[in-house]
C-alpha cells in the first residue's frame, strides 16, 4: 500500500474530514479505514442484498404444521412409518426407543394461496397473505440432528464451537455502511424461550473480536449507559477517551495485538452510539398505525414484534447484518397446542416486517430469513392420541423461507409425499450460506481467513449458490 | 453382466506387469553386453514370465475392445503394436534360452527392440485411456510446435455483455465442455456420439443428428438432456452433474433459434425471457452494463468525506459509486452538493434520506446521469421538483416515501425512460389515484400496505 493508498483508504473509512486528519493516531485511522471497507474492499460483485435481516426460529419449527403440506399424512394418519421411507436416517435417542412410529397428520389446515398457489397453513395467516413476496424452500436438510450442533452449523457452517457467525464474516469481508452503529446487531426475543442461546452463535469465533455481534437488551433499553454520569461533561469523557487511546496505541506498538485494536474501535463506537442509538431504538416516531401492523406485542419492548419492528428501523440506518432470535419451538410433546402458541407470537410481526420493508423500498435490497436449524418428524413422539402428538428432530427436511433483495418469489424444492425424504431440489445448509453470501456480493470462495495454519471459509469446502431462487 | 468385459478390464492391471518384467529383462541384458559381465541363468525366467504376461496383456485387450467405444485407428494400432511387443518377448525367450552362441549384436538388437516396443504399445494405450492430449496439454508451446500440435488456445475472455458473446463458442460449447465431452470426444465417443465441434454434433451418434435445427423432438440431444434425471438415457449418463433448468432452456432457445454455428447471441434474441435467460446464463447483470470508467481522486473523496457522504464501489471491478448521506445526520449542503457534482459521472445509487433536501436542489442531482437509483424519503419534496428529475435517462427506482408530492407526480412518472419501481407511501398522493395509475402502466407503484387488514386480524 502506498502512501496515497493508505491515505484514501484510511478516509474512506475513517469517514473524516482532511481537517481531522492531522491529529488522528494512525492507528485509530487505520483501524477505522478497515471497519467501514472490510478486507475485500469492495463485494466481489454488484450485491443485490445490502443488508440481511435473518429471523432464526430456535428449536426446530415444524415443516409439516406451517409450509409443507402432506395429505398422504390425512390418510394414513396413526399407521407406521414405512421402514424404506425411513431408510437409514438417524434417529435421536428421544425417539429411537419407540416401539411403534405412528404417522402423525397435521390437526391445522392447508390452503393454497397467492399466485404461486403456495400451500400455508391456518396457523399463519399473516404470512398466507404475502406468499407472493416469499421464496419457500421446502428442501433444506442439515448435519446436525440436536440444537446446539444444528444452530451452530447453521450460524456458522460448522456443527462444533468456534466459527465465526455468518454476520461476523460479513462484516469481515464488507465493513459497515454506517459508522455510527454496530454492523452487526442481535436480539433475542423476551417472550420465548426454551433451548438455551449462546453468544457465541453471533461471536466472531476466531476473526479479530471486532466483528462480533452486538446484542441488544430485551427490554425498554437495548443498549445501557448511553447517558454520561452524572456530573461528567462529554469534552471531559472525550478527554479521557483521547488519553486512553494515546496508551493504547503505545501498547500496540510494542505488542501488535490485534486485539488492542478492536478494543479502542469499541470504545470509539461506544461513543458514536450515544447519539446514535437512541435515534435508532426510540419508536416513540412510530405512528399507531405501525404499531398495528405490527401486532398488540410491537409496543411491549423486547417481544419479537417489537425487535422486528426495531429491525425495519436499523435496516433504515444501514445496518448490514440484523439477527434475531425467537427460542421456543421444540415440540417434542403437545406440538398443537405449542405450535399455534409460537406462530401467534411471531406470524404477524414476520408478515408485517416484509409488507413495512417493501412500503419503504427496502426490500429492494434487503434479505429477509426466517427459519430454524432442522425440521420435524412426520411420526409422532410419545403418544398419538386424538389431538395430541408430538414430534422429534428431523434433519432430513426442513422449510425456510426468504425475501427480498434477489431472491426469486416461489416455493422450491419438493418432500416426498410422508415428508421425510426430500425428492426434488436438495438444499444443504452449506448451499443456503453460498447463497446468502452470493446475494450480498461475497464469492463464499474467496472469503476466507488464515488461522492455524489452514484458510477457513463459512463454507468450508462445500457450498453451491442457489441460482434456481435468484431473480 | 457381461463376462467378456469382467474379464477384460482386468486389461488394465495386468499390462503393467509385462511393462515391469520385460523392461528389467532388456535393460538387465543391455548392462551385461556393456559391461561383458556374466550373464545368470534367471534372466531366462524373467524373459519367460515377460513373454507370458504380454500374450496375457494382449488376450485381456481383445476381450476389452469386443465391447467397443473406442476409436477403430487408436484400437488398431495399439493392438498392433502390443502383439508385436508379445512377439519380440517369445523370439527373445527363445533365442536367449536356446541358442548355444548369442552374438552380441543380436542381443542388443532384441534389447532395444522390446524397449522401443514396449514404449510404443504404452503410449498408444494410454492415449486411448487418457487422450491424446494428455501429455501436451500443459506442455509450453514451444514443446507443442516440436510435437506438431497447435499453440494453446487463447481463452476466450469473459463475455460483460451479450452484444460481445458468440452464439457457438461463448453460450453452447462451454456447456458442451463442462458436462458432455468426457464421454463424447475424439477418442471416447459413446454412443457413437463426439461433441466437440458442431459438425460432428450435427453428424450425431447411433440414432443420427444430435441437433436438428428448429425441431426440439428430432433432437437427440435435446430429447436425452430432458428426460427425468435417473431415466434410461438421461444425459449426462452415471449420474453426473446435470444440466440446471437455465441451461436446458438455453439449448432449447438455440435449437429453436436455427442451432446457428455462429454469430451475435443478440442477433437471436427475440423476447424478453430470452434476454434475461442468456444475462443469467453469462452472469451478465442486466443492471450495470455501464462503460468502464477512471476511479475518482484523492481531492474529489476528501470532499465527499468531508460533507458527509459515506460511499462504496459497485464492486471491485467497478469505481462507479454508491453514495449515502443518510447515516451522519448531516443535510445536503451546498458542499454536499458540489461535492457530488464534481463525480457525476460516478454516482449510481444515491441515498439522501432525511437530509432536508429541497426542490431546487433536485436540479442539480438531475446532472448524476447516470442514476439508476435514488433515495429521497423523508425530504420536503414536491410534485414540482420532481419535474427536474425526468431527464435521468437510467433511473430504475425512485424512492419518494414521506415526501409531499401529490397525485399530480403520477403522469411526471410516466415521462422517466426506463423506471420501474416508485415508492410513494405516506404522500400526499391518494390510494384510488395510485391504484388506476398501476392498473396501465408497467412502472410499479408502491402505496401504503392496506392496514385495516392488519388491524382487523390483530384483534382476533
Ligand atoms: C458418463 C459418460 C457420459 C456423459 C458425461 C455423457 N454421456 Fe451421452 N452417452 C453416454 C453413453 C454410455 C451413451 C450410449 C448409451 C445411450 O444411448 O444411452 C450416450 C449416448 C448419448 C446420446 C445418444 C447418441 C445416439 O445417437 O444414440 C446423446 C444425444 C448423448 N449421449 C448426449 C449427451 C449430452 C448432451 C451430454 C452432456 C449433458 C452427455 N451425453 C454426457 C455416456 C455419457
Amino acid at each position: 500500500m502506498d502512501r496515497r493508498d493508505f491515505i484514501r483508504r484510511s478516509l474512506l473509512g475513517a469517514g473524516v474530514g482532511a481537517s481531522a486528519l492531522a491529529g488522528m493516531p494512525n492507528l485509530a485511522m487505520a483501524q477505522q479505514a478497515k471497519d467501514l471497507s472490510g478486507v475485500l474492499g469492495s463485494t466481489h460483485i454488484p450485491a443485490k442484498a445490502k443488508r440481511v435481516i435473518y429471523l432464526f426460529q430456535s428449536g426446530g419449527p415444524s415443516q409439516l404444521e406451517t409450509f409443507d403440506y402432506k395429505p398422504t399424512l390425512d390418510k394414513r394418519h396413526g399407521q407406521e412409518l414405512p421402514a424404506e421411507v425411513r431408510g437409514e436416517q438417524v434417529l435421536t435417542g428421544m425417539s429411537a426407543q419407540q416401539s411403534s412410529f405412528p404417522l402423525a397428520r397435521s390437526v391445522y389446515d392447508f390452503k393454497q394461496y397467492g399466485e404461486s398457489g403456495a400451500w400455508v397453513s391456518e396457523l399463519l395467516p399473516h404470512t398466507a397473505k404475502i406468499v407472493d413476496d416469499l421464496c419457500i424452500v421446502r428442501s433444506m436438510h442439515t448435519d446436525a440432528i440436536n440444537h446446539d450442533p444444528a444452530i451452530t452449523f447453521l450460524q456458522t457452517g460448522f456443527p462444533i464451537a468456534g466459527r465465526p457467525s455468518i454476520g461476523a464474516w460479513v462484516n469481515y469481508g464488507l465493513g459497515s455502511d454506517n459508522p455510527n452503529l454496530p454492523p452487526f446487531i442481535v436480539m433475542v426475543s423476551s417472550n420465548s424461550g426454551g433451548q438455551p442461546l449462546y453468544s457465541r452463535l453471533w461471536g466472531n469465533g476466531f476473526l479479530p473480536s471486532i466483528h462480533q455481534g452486538v446484542q441488544f437488551r430485551g427490554g425498554a433499553e437495548p443498549v445501557l449507559y448511553l447517558n454520561n454520569p452524572q456530573g461528567i461533561s462529554t469534552s471531559s469523557r472525550r478527554d479521557l477517551f483521547q488519553h486512553f487511546k494515546k496508551l493504547q496505541d503505545l501498547q500496540y506498538q510494542s505488542w501488535q495485538d490485534q486485539e488492542i485494536q478492536s478494543r479502542v474501535a469499541q470504545y470509539d463506537m461506544a461513543e458514536r452510539m450515544q447519539a446514535s442509538i437512541p435515534d435508532a431504538t426510540d419508536l416513540s416516531d412510530e405512528p399507531d398505525w405501525v404499531f398495528d401492523m405490527y401486532g398488540p406485542d410491537a409496543k411491549k419492548p423486547g417481544t419479537y414484534a417489537a425487535n422486528c419492528l426495531l429491525a425495519r428501523r436499523l435496516a433504515e440506518r444501514n445496518v448490514k447484518f440484523i439477527q434475531l432470535y425467537h427460542q421456543g419451538w421444540d415440540q417434542h410433546d403437545n406440538l398443537p397446542g405449542g405450535i399455534k402458541a409460537q406462530c401467534k407470537k411471531t406470524d404477524q410481526a414476520s408478515a408485517a416486517l416484509i409488507q413495512d420493508l417493501k412500503q419503504r423500498g427496502l426490500l429492494e435490497d434487503t434479505l429477509v430469513i426466517w427459519g430454524g436449524e432442522f425440521g420435524r418428524t412426520n411420526y409422532s413422539q410419545g403418544k398419538l392420541t386424538e389431538t395430541g402428538y408430538g414430534r422429534d428432530h428431523h434433519p432430513g427436511c426442513f422449510t425456510m423461507w426468504m425475501a427480498g433483495a434477489g431472491v426469486k418469489p416461489g416455493v422450491y424444492g419438493e418432500t416426498d409425499e410422508f415428508g421425510y425424504n426430500i425428492i426434488k431440489d436438495p438444499v444443504h445448509v452449506h448451499d443456503f450460506q453460498a447463497t446468502l453470501l452470493h446475494l450480498m456480493g461475497i464469492d463464499h470462495e474467496q472469503l476466507t481467513y488464515k488461522y492455524q495454519g489452514r484458510r477457513f471459509r463459512l463454507t468450508d469446502v462445500h457450498g453451491h449458490v442457489m441460482k434456481d431462487i435468484l431473480s | 453382466m457381461d463376462i467378456t468385459q469382467f474379464f477384460g478390464r482386468f486389461h488394465v492391471l495386468v499390462l503393467h506387469l509385462p511393462i515391469g518384467i520385460l523392461m528389467l529383462a532388456a535393460l538387465w541384458e543391455l548392462a551385461i553386453q556393456f559391461k561383458r559381465a556374466n550373464r545368470p541363468i534367471l534372466l531366462n525366467i524373467i524373459w519367460f514370465w515377460g513373454a507370458v504376461s504380454a500374450i496375457a496383456a494382449c488376450i485381456l485387450g481383445w476381450l476389452l475392445t469386443q465391447a467397443g467405444g473406442y476409436s477403430p485407428d487408436a484400437v488398431f494400432i495399439h493392438r498392433t503394436f502390443g502383439i508385436l511387443t508379445a512377439l519380440a518377448a517369445i523370439i527373445a525367450f527363445v533365442y536367449l534360452t536356446y541358442f548355444k552362441s548369442q552374438h552380441k549384436f543380436i542381443v542388443s538388437g532384441l534389447a532395444v527392440g522390446q524397449l522401443f516396443l514396449l514404449f510404443s504399445t504404452g503410449h498408444y494405450g494410454a492415449n486411448m485411456t487418457h487422450g491424446e492430449t494428455y501429455l501436451v496439454d500443459h506442455a509450453p508451446n514451444i514443446v507443442r510446435a516440436g510435437l506438431g500440435f497447435p499453440p494453446h488456445k487463447i481463452p476466450r475472455s469473459k463475455v460483460t455483455d451479450l452484444s460481445q458473446a458468440d452464439v457457438y463458442l461463448d453460450v453452447i460449447q462451454p456447456m458442451l465442455e463442462k458436462r458432455c465431452i468426457s464421454c463424447h470426444n475424439d477418442s471416447k465417443q459413446k454412443g457413437k456420439l463426439n461433441l466437440t465441434t458442431l459438425e460432428n454434433i450435427m453428424q450425431g451418434g447411433k440414432s443420427g443428428p444430435a441437433i436438428v435445427a428448429q425441431d426440439l423432438h428430432g433432437s437427440e440431444l435435446y430429447h436425452r438432456i430432458t428426460l427425468a434425471h435417473g431415466e434410461k438415457g438421461f444425459m449426462p449418463a452415471e449420474g453426473k452433474t446435470p444440466f440446471t433448468q437455465e441451461q436446458t432452456n438455453t439449448f432449447k432457445w438455440w435449437i429453436e433459434a436455427g442451432a446457428p454455428a455462429t454469430g451475435e447471441v443478440t442477433q437471436f434474441i427475440k423476447t424478453k425471457q430470452d434476454k434475461v435467460l442468456l444475462n443469467n446464463l453469462l452472469g451478465i447483470s442486466d443492471e450495470f452494463v455501464l462503460a468502464p470508467i477512471e476511479p475518482i481522486s484523492l481531492q474529489q473523496e476528501i470532499a465527499l468525506v468531508d460533507a458527509g457522504f459515506v460511499f462504496k464501489t459497485l464492486s471491485q471491478n467497478s469505481n462507479y459509486l454508491m453514495v449515502d448521506l443518510s447515516v451522519k445526520s448531516q443535510d445536503l449542503t451546498e458542499n454536499a452538493l458540489n461535492a457530488l457534482l464534481n463525480i457525476s459521472q460516478h454516482v449510481v445509487s444515491l441515498n439522501l434520506r432525511n437530509t432536508h433536501t429541497s426542490d431546487g436542489q433536485l436540479v442539480q442531482i438531475a446532472k448524476l446521469t447516470n442514476l439508476q437509483k435514488l433515495r429521497l424519503e423523508h425530504n420536503p419534496i414536491t410534485t414540482q421538483g420532481m419535474q427536474s428529475l425526468v431527464t435521468l435517462a437510467n433511473l430504475k427506482s425512485l424512492n419518494l416515501y414521506k415526501t409531499q408530492v401529490d397525485n399530480s407526480v403520477l403522469p411526471l412518472l410516466s415521462e422517466f425512460p426506463v423506471l420501474k419501481s416508485v415508492f410513494l407511501g405516506e404522500t400526499l398522493v391518494t390510494s384510488e389515484q395510485l391504484e388506476i395509475f398501476n392498473n396501465q402502466s408497467d412502472i410499479k407503484i408502491q402505496g401504503i400496505m392496506p392496514v385495516s387488514s392488519f388491524v382487523a386480524k390483530a384483534g382476533k
